[in-house]
């Protein structure tokens, strides 16, 4: 068979067109200016949220009744809360909160969807069936309702929160994945590989999922800040993060009764939250862009 | 159609999720504190030592017959409170609706008729400012402008339109963001299309090309979203109906939780999941009366 | 002789990519009397399209039509502002298509397409166009027109596509038709009714066609002049019957070589060797050197000029050297 005799050779082959794929892409993506911009913000945020303790000057949690809310000054560069904390400390904190709650849940909503995507995809039959059917009754819910019903459940706090925005999220990456695989499993290096004896499982592992990367790439930077907005959404309405904890979402949702006196009380950590979230939105669509020869296949 | 199995398991899923935790919702109830003996007595009246499926059975035939029970909390009818809730969340849903069609559609198609000029970039700069602006802080940045500092209108309450208009912008906006980018793509898409050609190959000018041989293919996958949306302002806008303050249907689940209120919350979260189902079914059969290709059969 | 109708002169096209600039067409120069049928043919990718959309003024943001010219009844297209060319397309010259499933709008009724020129170029109403409209897809063989009429693309086989494609290309009566192969997406038999029906057609209205075909059996049913165009530029030119009989450039013999034919018991089907060239990297030379069986030292550094064998025959080949040179 041809197709016996071609798939021989790309092995070696194809894994550079690989490297070539995202050294390309990242040629690419490093063109794009509002891209870059925003990669530049999040590995600033990053190095913030890593250094945290060596950056800020106080102590998040300190209470000081008598500076409570303190317009921004030389010594608390962004003012003070009703409790009289330093703004900048616990926007610093919450920092690490905000790109953790960002990026477990997509890592791990991403995995279980590519797991069960990759499955369904490729045995197809009764199990695709059921496992998609499963996926349509998760993505019918409002996410933000089924992560509030979630949260109710299981109670506050932040590893509720990651096990509720993972089990909102899977759906939807189980979904891509699926539909890539459909395309894929027709191609002639499955069939060949098929037809060479390798187990399906490995075939699943070493020639479908690598090819749906780029996508799930692109869908990873697009879950960050969709899951970032959730949790402040969660913890604004409280039932996300509990106080104390300076996630920035419960900041401006303790801000908010005071935003006619101290309004850089909820200014400050919401703009935080836009700006992550806007880097993240910006560097998402400069990989697809960089991405989409790959992803139209 | 798979609306009706999606909806089962819908029930199903809201169902277990609220009935196996561990808090006892008579004690919930009953603020003081009683005899043990008086819980057994009542949850033994509730049905709640049923076996969870038996109590499945009940809570579907209710909600069949429009029956929720009662709310913990409040004391009256889960389904009349919804009732009242739901034309305010319309009205908002609604509203926003218009304010993301009105800007998301003209930008972009403005953007992709003039792909990367400055009029594109700035939309699109705007669409994804909208897309990863939290509402609830674009919501409160706008009552903190328009309402306290320059008193233009009401911080919040719902007693007519001028309440509306804050938050259908808040709420909005986002939408319109999606709507623009996707707009956007998918014009720039038609716009490379073969038969876009042959319309210029026959000399119309680029406005007939565009208004009547780009635009309703470009925007047919766009309506089908924007059938989602307004099922999903209906069923979610939770926290735009929490910062002013809408006695809606979002308020009544955030209520709901905070009261831990289970059935309360059990009925909103249904019945908005169901606005969700059915607002996808209505986008599929909307799609398909404006596509020939669907209506006509392959 | 008759008179000329269209004349392109040194026409060329560059499409402007992110690999590199494509030279497309590069000097391309042929006539289309009036009345008179000429094919253009080559191999897929050898800047045939390219050709007929610079005609049209169609190349779209990545092209461009960098120098020559294309005269039609005397004025220089390339020349006319974008409103000119305008009320030329699809009333003076008309276009027809390679897919016609594509080339149609799927959201639009199939006579709504075809009646638009006419509202457009001729003012004519609704009603009018509709019934002038049914009349043209009569005219190309839709059976039931007035029914088809509301139809829209998807409903419509291929070649019922094509005839729509055609009635909508000719329905203001243009002078010049460019016929991108229209038939190549097509079942053989639907192929030949539509060669067919654009022979009638053609003699009906009187207008001259640019048939574009890689198919050279196409050619010798249609036309009476043929171009032969190899990477961007024209290999060879002739009557119909000169260049079938005694092909000149090693390109035309090849391409007649691989071309299937009924009488002589189907030999071996033979295939050009190599691949057609890069229009980024062209070679140095002739173009045609690194798959010509003839080739010789100069082929690799100098490009061969057009060489005049008598009235009616030109080639760019270094084998005709010493014939009267263009
Ligand atoms: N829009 C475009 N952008 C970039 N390059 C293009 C574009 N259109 C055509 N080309 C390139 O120009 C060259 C000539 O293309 P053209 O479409 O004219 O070929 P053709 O002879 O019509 O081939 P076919 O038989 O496949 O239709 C090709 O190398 C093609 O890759
Ligand atoms: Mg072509």
């Amino acid at each position: 068979m041809a197709g016996k005799g071609r798939n021989c050779v790309p092995r070696a082959l194809r894994q550079k067109v690989r490297a070539g794929l995202w050294q390309e892409t990242i040629s690419r993506f490093g063109e794009n200016s509002m891209a870059m911009v925003g990669f530049y913000v999040i590995a600033a945020v990053a190095i913030v949220a890593i250094f945290a303790p060596l950056i800020s000057f106080h102590d998040p949690y300190e209470i000081n009744l008598r500076q409570r809310l303190l317009l921004p000054s030389g010594a608390h560069i962004l003012g003070t809360d009703a409790f009289g904390r330093d703004m900048l400390s616990r926007i610093i904190y919450g920092a690490r909160i905000s790109l953790l709650v960002g990026l477990i849940p997509s890592f791990i909503s991403i995995g279980i969807g590519s797991a069960v995507g990759v499955t369904s995809g490729y045995l197809g039959g009764k199990i695709d069936f059921i496992l998609m059917r499963v996926a349509d009754i998760v993505i019918a819910f409002p996410s933000l309702l089924l992560a509030m019903v979630i949260m109710y459940t299981l109670g506050a706090g932040l590893s509720n929160i990651f096990i509720a925005l993972s089990f909102v999220g899977w759906a939807e990456a189980a979904r891509v994945v699926r539909s890539q695989v459909l395309s894929l499993r027709e191609q002639g290096f499955v069939e060949a590989a098929k037809a060479m004896g390798v187990r399906r499982r490995a075939i699943m592992a070493r020639h479908i999922f690598p090819n749906c990367l780029p996508s799930l790439v692109v869908l990873f930077t697009l879950k960050v800040p969709e899951f970032i907005l959730a949790e402040a959404s969660l913890s604004f309405l409280g039932v996300g993060a509990q106080p104390p904890v300076p996630s920035w979402g419960l900041l401006v949702s303790q801000g908010k009764e005071f935003i006619f006196s101290a309004p850089w009380v909820v200014a400050f950590p919401g703009g935080a939250i836009f700006l992550v979230a806007l880097a993240f939105n910006f560097v998402g669509d400069g990989l697809r862009e960089a991405l989409d020869p790959y992803l139209k296949r | 159609m798979a609306t009706v199995p999606v909806l089962i398991g819908v029930s199903i899923l809201i169902f277990v999720m609220l009935n196996i935790i561990p808090g006892d919702p008579v004690a919930v109830m009953m603020k003081e504190r009683i005899s043990p003996d008086v819980v057994e007595k009542v949850k033994a009246q509730m049905g709640l030592d049923d076996p969870l499926i038996v109590r499945y059975f009940r809570f579907i035939g209710g909600a069949l017959r429009g029956d929720f029970g009662m709310s913990y909390k409040l004391n009256r009818p889960v389904s009349r409170l919804i009732m009242q809730a739901f034309p305010n969340t319309l009205a908002l849903a609604l509203a926003a609706a218009l304010v993301s069609w009105l800007i998301g559609i003209p930008a972009g198609v403005l953007s992709a008729l003039k792909p990367n000029t400055i009029i594109d970039r700035a939309f699109m700069g705007f669409s994804v400012a909208g897309i990863s602006m939290p509402i609830f802080w674009s919501a409160l940045l706008m009552q903190y402008l328009f309402a306290l500092k320059l008193g233009w209108l009401p911080v919040s309450g719902f007693y007519g339109a001028k309440y509306l208009l804050m938050p259908a912008v808040a709420l909005g906006w986002s939408a319109a963001g999606t709507i623009a980018r996707l707009s956007r793509s998918s014009l720039l898409d038609v716009m490379q299309k073969d038969y876009i050609r042959t319309a210029r190959a026959k000399g119309l000018s680029e406005v007939r090309v565009v208004v009547y041989h780009a635009l309703k293919n470009a925007l047919l996958p766009v309506v089908t979203v924007m059938a989602i949306q307004v099922a999903s302002f209906l069923s979610g806008a939770v926290i735009t109906e929490s910062v002013f303050g809408i006695p809606g249907l979002g308020r009544l689940a955030v209520d709901a939780i905070r009261t831990r209120d289970m059935p309360l919350l059990e009925g909103s979260v249904l019945f908005a999941t169901f606005l969700v189902v059915m607002g996808n079914a209505m986008a599929d059969i909307l799609y398909s009366t404006l596509d020939p290709r669907i209506r006509y059969g392959r | 002789m008759m008179q000329k109708l269209i004349s392109v002169e040194g026409l060329a096209v560059r499409f402007f990519t992110r690999k590199g600039t494509v030279r497309a067409v590069d000097g391309v120069s042929f006539d289309v009397d009036d009345g008179g049928i000429v094919g253009l043919v080559g191999e897929s990718g050898c800047g045939k399209s390219a050709t007929a959309l610079s005609i049209m003024g169609l190349l779209g943001p990545a092209g461009e039509t960098t120098s020559g010219s294309i005269r039609f009844k005397g004025e220089d297209l390339l020349r006319l502002s974008p409103k000119e060319m305008r009320q030329i397309r699809g009333k003076e010259i008309s276009m027809v298509f390679q897919e016609p499933m594509n080339a149609l709008n799927p959201v639009r009724s199939v006579g709504e397409q075809v009646a638009e020129p006419l509202k457009i170029h001729l003012g004519l109403s609704g009603g009018e166009a509709r019934l002038r409209a049914i009349e043209m897809l009569e005219e190309v063989g839709i059976p039931d027109a007035a029914s088809r009429y509301d139809q829209y693309p998807h409903q419509f086989s291929g070649g019922m596509g094509q005839r729509a494609m055609i009635a909508m290309a000719l329905i203001c009566e243009p002078k010049l038709l460019i016929a991108d192969e229209p038939t190549t997406a097509l079942d053989v038999t639907i192929q030949a009714q539509i060669i067919s029906l654009l022979h009638s057609l053609r003699e009906r209205l009187h207008m001259a066609v640019l048939l574009i075909t890689h198919d050279f059996g196409v050619v010798a049913e249609l036309c009476d002049v043929v171009n032969v165009m190899y990477a961007g530029v024209i290999v060879e030119w002739g009557n119909v019957v000169d260049v079938f009989d005694d092909p000149l450039h090693p390109y035309t013999r090849g391409l007649l070589r691989s071309m299937p034919r009924a009488k002589r018991r189907q030999r071996k089907l033979e295939v050009i060797g190599g691949a057609v060239p890069s229009l980024i990297e062209l070679p140095q030379g002739c173009r045609f050197h690194p798959r010509c069986e003839y080739v010789t030292k100069r082929c690799f550094s100098e490009e061969p000029p057009v060489f005049q064998l008598n009235d009616d025959r030109l080639v760019r080949c270094w084998l005709f050297e010493g014939r009267m040179k263009l």
